[in-house]
């Protein structure tokens, strides 16, 4: 089947693929109301003010298809739905009242934050008292308590994480796109720990005793003896039978400690001994233990403190946190381990940093911490095997803690809440700072927003509203009124877009796109390549010549992060890079990775040739990083050796595409992005020709080679197209398909056209470095005529199908400017035609700058 | 107020493209022709949500276009994916050619299945498919010459 008869066939599929007439119907009179006569409402906006209020109107139906509504009458009610003493009790462990309830009043919908054109909110709906969870589904649960007097007790700290005081509370589910409340539940389950795939409800099961009750105050914290929980899906059905754990003898546990259940149905909790004998009767807790179900696995001595433990919100991964002592007990080194679940105690992976405790949480299967370091707020990413990088967030403020993070449901956006807190002063938080980063964007800061209330814990999405379309937020928290610790409720919304300016005002002062600055910035002895989405990346060699420095760097936010790998190989993708190194023995390993360095996805690509006697010589990457090919050189019985191209896909997979003529090495290979035509330069490594370099194609699919006879010194893929750079000009290839057969088109580049070292033809290579560069587009040429020992000619010519037409010539007075191979430190921007390369001095004082050109 | 007039009235604008967001909708959703269905709806309602509607009819396609895969990615985040067996092709059913060809281009790669459609059938360049679908030309390329070859191989050559 040839391209023009299949493609044929995909027309006429794609033209039948459409919805029959009764559909487009439905749908309209859905959307458009009937007879597709309907106006577009938009809702008097009275108060300007009111910016961040939605002007439209849009009424959910019952059967969950979003409609217009035809008239602009749904001004909105909205009682307060509130379940006091209304809902049935009904028992845990039998299910949740499954009815569906649709409220009777007319409340839109328009995002997750806020319900109606007034600005009301879900708070606004189910009470400031409410605590509210946005659920994976898109649901929302929501905890209502019944007397807020019973929400918290004076000088508890553990308050704010609520309502451990209370006797019963209502659990409703509430689809807000239906309009329904899906389930509610009065219960003594007064606590809830919500996950991505369930929620558990937990009744923290009081001592009773005057001995129990003196130890509650004396540790100005309640102590219980056991919980007793029952896991729900988003449905409200129980999962499960209800768990019950129990503190072991002589143990206590704190009700503000709630135990933690895995996929697996591993129960996970901390338990206190107590040290009661004390004179005086003041008590102590002497140890702690985490237990996974009856079984040890965390036991506090002296030198090793638990500090804090939990489960991901996945339920797949445990963190524990602890302190040990190092140095003879002198200094205390915080630690963090991260056991993947199934619990596996030999399993662990030990995150040993200098501070006590850390915020932890998973991004896909990356492990991270958040913590204050010397100068920065850090965010650290683990893999299974290492840390991969370190993000610096913000510059450490010594006011502000780290306190509590949230990622939100997209995963596009990470939230981290700073408690102010001056303990020399007051246990008492005075002060919060919420700010939101772009975790898609290399965790760019988008806003932050000051308040003097008390966000205290987001970890699990309590209280915390986020609208990932509109950027709107909505938190609630708690203001300390002066001289008591009984707190008031404060709901604040902010908008992330509405924080941007004040971040890039801020940019502007500290950074800059500008390729020059970053060339300036980074100066000799880098390699700088910029990324498809404008981050640049940095390759340094270390000072111990073995280590090479990786950085990424956003310009705009004047950010950096860094690695050292020992690879030193680097090739720029579309949507990302690929490092490699030779492992020796026909072992190449290679790391394909996402634009921001190491946060998105991180593929490893792994060759080894079956043959003893096999060396790689060299490896390239298709454009999406999807292929990994490698030339690698094996000798038969007579020694002589063969150069075999393969193909590995990041499975594995190996396929041999073609072999070189004998006795050939070979520097560079590049690959077209219809992955049809494979380039290769390569020296021989007999004859008299030796050393020399050499140039021929081969065809991937078919493994058939043509030898083009040109010595090649650059090699550039653009497109279906490769582009062979040598002192005669550029040659330009491409697979010929018009009759499906291996064709090759030398598409006539006026030979010479390019020719820049006439008087001295080696010189154009004279630093050993080529200097032919072809942009992205293949469109335009830039050249660099070395000729002159006291000066550079740079030239730009736009390739058109005649040949070159030379759009720009300038004579660089002592300056040398370097083309890499792989197009480092050149950047030439096609829109604007701004040139700006890196650029040594001549008068040998070992200067370097950027040397900035506008071509167009 | 009303829809607006010319070719960004909501009224032309869903006659004239909403085969095509369907379509790409049922793509998303591997013919799935009830998430397509939601999906496509939830497209429109977002157009007549605008504030400010692009003015431009290429401009509105494209608007469709990115909005239509951005609205299938969020639903097939959530799960969204309904029980409901694949597209009920009604008298189509009978036409064998269709459903193979439909069937080797519902297995191809998400990618894949929209660079060929963007480019083969709705005639955008490789530049414009790769504006399109967020990534570069050369990434595009890449994406249809895969998806001609494993094609061919499905349909048997």
């Amino acid at each position: 089947m040839t391209d023009k008869e299949l493609d044929e066939k995909l027309r006429l599929t794609f033209d039948e693929m459409r919805a029959n007439n009764a559909v487009k119907a439905r749908i309209s009179e859905r959307i458009m109301g009937d007879n597709m006569d309907v106006e577009r409402i938009i809702m008097d906006n009275e108060n300007e003010n009111e910016t961040n209020k939605p002007k439209r109107i849009i009424k959910i139906t019952n059967g969950g298809k979003a409609a217009v509504a035809a008239a602009a009458v749904l001004v909105i009610g909205g009682g307060l739905i509130i379940f006091n003493n209304k809902a049935p009790e009904i028992k845990d462990n039998g299910g949740a009242n499954n009815a569906v309830v649709t409220t009777d009043d007319e409340d839109i919908v328009t995002n997750k934050v806020y319900y109606d054109e007034s600005g009301k909110t879900m708070f606004d709906k189910f009470g400031e008292e409410s605590d509210i969870w946005e659920l994976e589904n898109g649901r929302y649960l929501i905890r209502q308590t019944e007397d807020k007097s019973e929400m918290f007790a004076e000088e508890d700290m553990n308050f704010i994480n609520g309502l451990i005081n209370a006797n019963h509370v209502t659990y409703i589910i509430y689809d807000a796109q239906e309009k329904n409340i899906v389930s509610q539940l009065r219960t003594d389950k007064i606590a809830v720990k919500v996950y991505d795939d369930c929620f558990i409800l937990w009744r923290p099961e009081k001592k009773n005793s005057n001995a129990e009750k003196m130890e509650d105050k004396a540790l100005k914290t309640q102590i219980a003896k056991g919980f007793t929980g029952q896991m729900f899906d988003f449905d409200f059905e129980p999962v499960g039978d209800e768990i019950k754990v129990k503190a072991p003898d002589k143990m206590s546990m704190l009700t503000g400690n709630l135990p933690e259940v895995d996929i697996y149905g591993s129960v996970y909790y901390e338990a206190y001994g107590m040290l009661s004998e004390n004179s005086g009767g003041i008590m102590s807790i002497a140890g702690s233990k985490l237990y996974k179900d009856d079984e040890v696995i965390f036991k506090e001595e002296s030198a090793k403190l638990l500090t804090s433990f939990g489960l991901t919100q996945d339920r797949k991964n445990l963190i524990v946190n602890s302190v040990d002592s190092g140095n003879e007990g002198t200094q205390f080194l915080g630690k963090c381990t991260w056991y993947e679940l199934p619990y596996d105690s030999n399993a662990a992976r030990e995150i040993s940093e200098n501070i006590p405790e850390s915020l932890s949480f998973m991004l896909e299967d990356k492990f991270c911490t958040v913590m204050n370091n010397d100068k920065s707020v850090d965010l650290n990413i683990y893999n299974k095997e290492r840390k991969e990088r370190t993000v610096a967030l913000d510059a450490l403020n010594t006011e502000y803690s780290p306190n509590s993070v949230f990622v939100t449901k997209d995963r596009k956006y990470l939230v981290l809440s700073y408690v102010k807190i001056d303990h020399t002063v007051s246990p008492i938080p005075k002060g919060e700072i919420i700010k939101v980063y772009d975790i898609e964007n290399d965790f760019k800061p988008l806003c932050e927003h000051e308040s003097d209330m008390i966000v205290y814990n987001i970890n699990d999405g309590c209280d915390i509203l986020f609208d990932e379309e509109s950027g709107e937020i909505i938190c609630k928290g708690f203001v300390f009124t002066d001289d008591t610790h009984f707190p008031e409720t404060k709901i604040e919304s902010f908008n992330i877009n509405g924080g941007t300016d004040e971040v890039k005002a801020e940019d502007e002062d500290n950074g800059s796109n500008d390729p020059a600055k970053v060339i300036e910035k980074f100066g000799a002895n880098s390699e700088i390549s910029i990324l498809s989405n404008g981050n640049y990346l940095v390759k340094q060699m270390s000072e111990d010549g073995i280590s090479v420095e990786y950085t990424i760097y956003d310009a705009e936010n004047d950010k950096e992060n860094s690695w050292v790998d020992k690879a030193d190989k680097v090739e720029i993708l579309d949507n990302g890079f690929a490092i490699y190194r030779n492992m020796g023995d026909g072992h190449v390993q290679a790391m394909v990775y996402g634009n921001d360095g190491i946060q998105g996805e991180v593929r490893q690509f792994s060759f080894t040739s079956d043959k003893a006697s096999a060396s790689v010589q060299t490896v390239t990457f298709n454009h999406d990083g999807s292929l990994m090919y490698a030339a690698v050189e094996e000798r038969d019985s007579d020694n002589e050796s063969v150069v075999r191209i393969y193909s590995v896909n990041e499975s594995g997979t190996q396929t041999y595409l073609g072999k070189m003529q004998e006795n050939v090495s070979v520097t560079k290979m590049s690959v077209t992005a219809d992955d049809s035509l494979i380039g290769v330069i390569w020296n021989s490594t007999k004859g008299d020709d030796r050393g020399e370099n050499n140039y021929s194609l081969l065809i991937a699919e078919n493994g058939e080679t043509v030898e083009t006879h040109k010595k090649g010194y650059q090699l550039y893929s653009r497109g279906n197209k490769l582009f062979l750079c040598n002192n005669d000009g550029i040659s330009v290839y491409c697979a010929g398909s018009d009759e499906e057969k291996a064709l090759f088109l030398e598409e006539g580049v006026e030979s010479g056209s390019l020719y820049v070292g006439r008087d001295y033809p080696d010189d154009t290579f004279a630093d050993g470095y080529p200097n032919y560069f072809v942009t992205e587009s293949g469109e335009y040429v830039i050249a660099v005529d070395k000729s002159d020992r006291a000066s550079n000619t740079v030239k730009v010519s736009k390739m058109g199908s005649d040949g070159l037409e030379e759009l720009f010539e300038e004579k660089v007075d002592g300056k040398s400017i370097v083309i890499y191979d792989n197009g480092a430190n050149l950047f030439f921007d096609e829109e604007s035609g701004e040139l700006c390369a890196g650029a040594w001095d001549l008068d040998g004082n070992g200067g370097y700058s950027a040397y900035k050109a506008k071509v167009f | 107020m009303v829809l607006g007039t010319g070719v960004s009235d909501p009224r032309y604008v869903y006659g004239q493209y909403f085969d095509m967001v369907y379509r790409i909708c049922l793509m998303y959703f591997k013919g799935n022709a009830a998430d397509a269905e939601d999906a496509a709806q939830t497209v429109f309602m977002k157009y007549i949500e605008l504030d400010s509607r692009p003015e431009n009819e290429g401009h509105i396609k494209a608007w469709l276009i990115v909005t239509a895969q951005n609205t299938c990615k969020s639903m097939l985040r959530r799960h969204f994916r309904k029980d409901v067996s694949l597209e009920d092709n009604g008298d189509r059913a009978e036409d064998f050619t269709y459903r193979e060809v439909f069937a080797a281009i519902m297995k191809l790669p998400e990618k894949e299945r929209m660079a060929v459609y963007l480019s083969l059938y709705e005639g955008y360049t490789a530049a414009e498919t790769a504006k399109l679908m967020g990534c570069r030309e050369n990434t595009v390329y890449s994406y249809i010459h895969r998806a001609r070859k494993k094609l061919k191989t499905e349909l048997g050559e």
